[in-house]
């Protein structure tokens, strides 16, 4: 791991990691998180991130990661891997606003002929603080794990902080088709300590 | 064979980043020591006071910090209406030391004279505390006005705002 900054509010961190281990039959990215203590590390991940912060409530930052072998397994069909992301964030006063977009680009001829080798998503966020110790969010989700496939989700709802570090969330979900219909609504407790 | 490529590759790559000239890197740690900033705020300093926390003072400082205050007195230094204070509060994990300068009930100036967290170093900008200047304390102990967060710094930003309002709090109570 390596970072640093500038007195400008620029600036960067270097990882190298274990990296996934992506099922080839499935090509499910998330599925290809390996427990640190076993990962197998023999194609690790380089990750980049550049993030600016030099202005009170902003952030923007970009991050990139390559592996050459996401699956660590040769002639599999399922080779390289480059994710890209983008985020913003903007708070003022009360107002929040988030915005993010993330690609894979996955090499190899099973992860193109399965309509994986891209797969991509953003989202949209707005939070308005109505006082320090409740707020409400709006975020649209779209995501694609799989050419034609196109998921969206929407959720609205809202967050009460009894606690500054503890935090009790509610809120009601939309999803099409393709994400599975998943119509509902979300109750949590968070505490960070 | 395969594999042992991958890893050399990594690695060689790993290595060139590790050579690039990088980014000016922030020491971490003091930026400057309480009586260097002291002997700034006042060319010939008064001696330093204490402020007993006893009674309804302390419970005011632990409902601001929102938690248990150790301490049973806390040092200043007043000449005039211009008061200096050398506050502790951790951020997430280890203390953050901010120098505060009132003048008349308002801060003049909060800066971090140390700095020892692994994230959050924005909260050591100008851009970040020059919000306080002129800050002043509500009836409720809140400060009159919105101090814009950083993402990523939360804990850091949260700490940096409750030394300001612990400063004017102390600050009303010597001036009372």
């Amino acid at each position: 791991m390596l970072k640093g900054q500038t007195v400008s509010g620029l600036s960067y961190d270097l990882a190298l990691t274990s990296g996934l281990k992506v099922d080839p039959g499935s090509i499910k990215i998330r599925g290809g998180r390996q427990k640190v203590a076993k990962a197998d590390a023999s194609n690790p991940a380089l990750t980049g991130r550049i993030r600016y912060s030099g202005i009170s409530g902003l952030e923007l930052a970009a991050t990139a990661q390559y592996q050459d072998d996401i699956t660590q397994q040769s002639g599999d069909g399922v080779e390289s891997a480059t994710l890209v992301e983008t985020h913003a964030v903007w708070n003022r006063g009360p107002l929040g606003v988030k915005a993010l977009f993330a690609q894979w680009n996955i090499d190899g001829a099973v992860a193109a002929a399965a309509k994986k080798d891209v797969q991509s998503g953003y989202y949209l966020e707005a939070s308005y603080k109505l006082t320090p110790k409740l707020g409400l969010f709006a975020r649209h989700n779209t995501w694609s794990n799989q050419d034609g496939i196109d998921k969206i989700q929407q959720n609205a709802g809202i967050n009460f902080w009894p606690h500054e570090n503890v935090v009790i969330k509610a809120d009601i979900q939309q999803q099409n088709d393709d994400a599975g219909n998943a119509d509902g609504f979300n109750l949590g407790i968070g505490y960070q300590f | 064979m395969m594999r042992s490529i991958s890893v050399t590759r990594a690695a060689l790559l790993l290595a060139v980043l590790l050579g690039l000239p990088g980014a000016t890197a922030l020491a971490r740690g003091i930026n400057q020591t309480p009586d260097a900033f002291i002997q700034e705020t006042f060319p010939r300093p008064p001696k330093p006071k204490v402020i007993w926390l006893t009674g309804d003072l302390k419970k005011e400082i632990e409902k601001i910090l929102q938690h248990p205050y150790a301490k049973l007195r806390v040092k200043y230094w007043k000449k005039g209406d211009k008061s200096a204070w050398v506050l502790d509060e951790i951020g997430k994990e280890k203390p953050i030391t901010v120098g505060v300068i009132i003048n008349d009930g308002k801060i003049a100036s909060l800066r971090v004279l140390a700095f020892r967290e692994s994230r959050g170093w924005e909260v050591e900008q100008p851009f970040f505390t020059r919000q306080f200047t002129q800050a002043g304390l509500r009836k409720d102990n809140r400060l009159d006005r919105n101090i814009d967060g950083i993402t990523g710094a939360t804990l850091s930003v949260r700490a940096l705002k409750k030394l300001a309002r612990m400063a004017l709090l102390l600050d009303q109570n010597i001036r009372k």
